[in-house]
């Protein structure tokens, strides 16, 4: 039996970060395009600036859209600040964000406009929590999402 | 007590702030530089402007409206525009990084105070002084400039 995705290493969950999430996208819509970076072979990617790293996944014309893709098994949804902080810039472009979360244990997806979310995180008790080297995320359990089999 | 947090000139100024659903005031691009670096909210025309004419100079104003209330031209609302985008570049600037990320959190990105106080580590009662005290200093930083003051008059 295969660990679950967030006990493997660093290295384990990058090889295949987000390819479970992006393939399910990628089957349930049309008319998309890849818009941001997909585990670029660069040296010093840090360098660039965190919101052009952290551009959307893809970029969609009917209707226009930029859409974020994450996955999440059964824990809650881990959503970095600084992520948070970057796609608001991009709600900002002139095209609207939205998030679109592949569940691995509904095998279902939840879509929900970048705007909508931060009214969600805001009017429930949704708790915040610090990776190892610091960094922020909020805890969005999948309860507050609204689910469509996939 | 939440009703109270809320109350403040502060948390006036800051859920103004977010109501107005500006443009992030650290924006990738740098102010100033050419005009190709420069994002496109800082050229949107303004459509209301588009529709009468707008004289080029002070001068020509003065001459197309005899006697009447001096139109105001493209030369001064430049400078007015360029004195304004000045005052809210120094008042971003007289801020902390910390108060720039709590401003950007709050503000532009409009996360709960309760989050943000989280994020900081700070109690919220604590974090509510501390949100008022960055309005105040913001407020005293524009007001600091006439042209704000000017404008604000209009």
């Amino acid at each position: 039996m295969t660990a679950p995705f967030h006990a493997g290493s660093y290295g384990e969950r990058f090889q295949s970060m987000g390819d479970e999430a992006e393939s399910n996208f990628e089957r349930l819509n049309t008319n998309w395009i890849r818009f941001g970076f997909n585990r670029p072979d660069v040296s010093k990617f840090y360098q660039i600036s965190h919101t052009i790293r952290a551009a959307p996944d893809y970029i969609q014309s009917d209707p226009p859209r930029l859409v974020e893709v994450m996955g999440m098994g059964s824990k809650p949804l881990k959503f970095k600040l600084e992520k948070m902080a970057a796609l608001q810039w991009w709600d900002c472009s002139g095209m609207d964000v939205w998030l679109w979360i592949w569940s691995s244990t509904r095998q279902a997806h939840a879509q929900i406009r970048y705007r909508d979310l931060m009214t969600v995180i805001n009017k429930n008790e949704v708790s915040l929590g610090s990776f190892h080297e610091g960094k922020k995320y909020l805890n969005i359990s999948s309860k507050l999402l609204e689910w469509v089999d996939g | 007590m939440d009703e109270e947090l809320d109350a403040s000139e502060g948390a006036r100024i800051f859920k103004a702030l977010q109501d107005l659903n500006l443009p992030p005031l650290a924006p990738l691009y740098n102010i100033g530089e050419d005009e190709a670096s420069q994002p496109p909210w800082a050229f949107a025309p303004d459509r209301s402007d588009t529709l009468r004419y707008k004289p080029h100079t002070e001068i020509e104003a003065l001459m197309i409206s005899p006697h009447q209330e001096i139109v105001e031209s493209v030369e001064k609302f430049e400078i007015v525009q360029a004195g304004l985008i000045e005052a809210v570049e120094e008042a971003w600037e007289s801020l902390t990084a910390t108060e720039q990320w709590i401003y950007h959190m709050l503000v532009d990105v409009g996360l709960s105070m309760r989050l943000v106080a989280l994020a900081v580590g700070t109690p919220k009662t604590t974090f509510a002084r501390r949100r008022d005290d960055i309005a105040q200093k913001i407020k005293n930083e524009l007001l600091r400039h006439p042209v704000v003051i000017d404008y604000l008059e209009r």
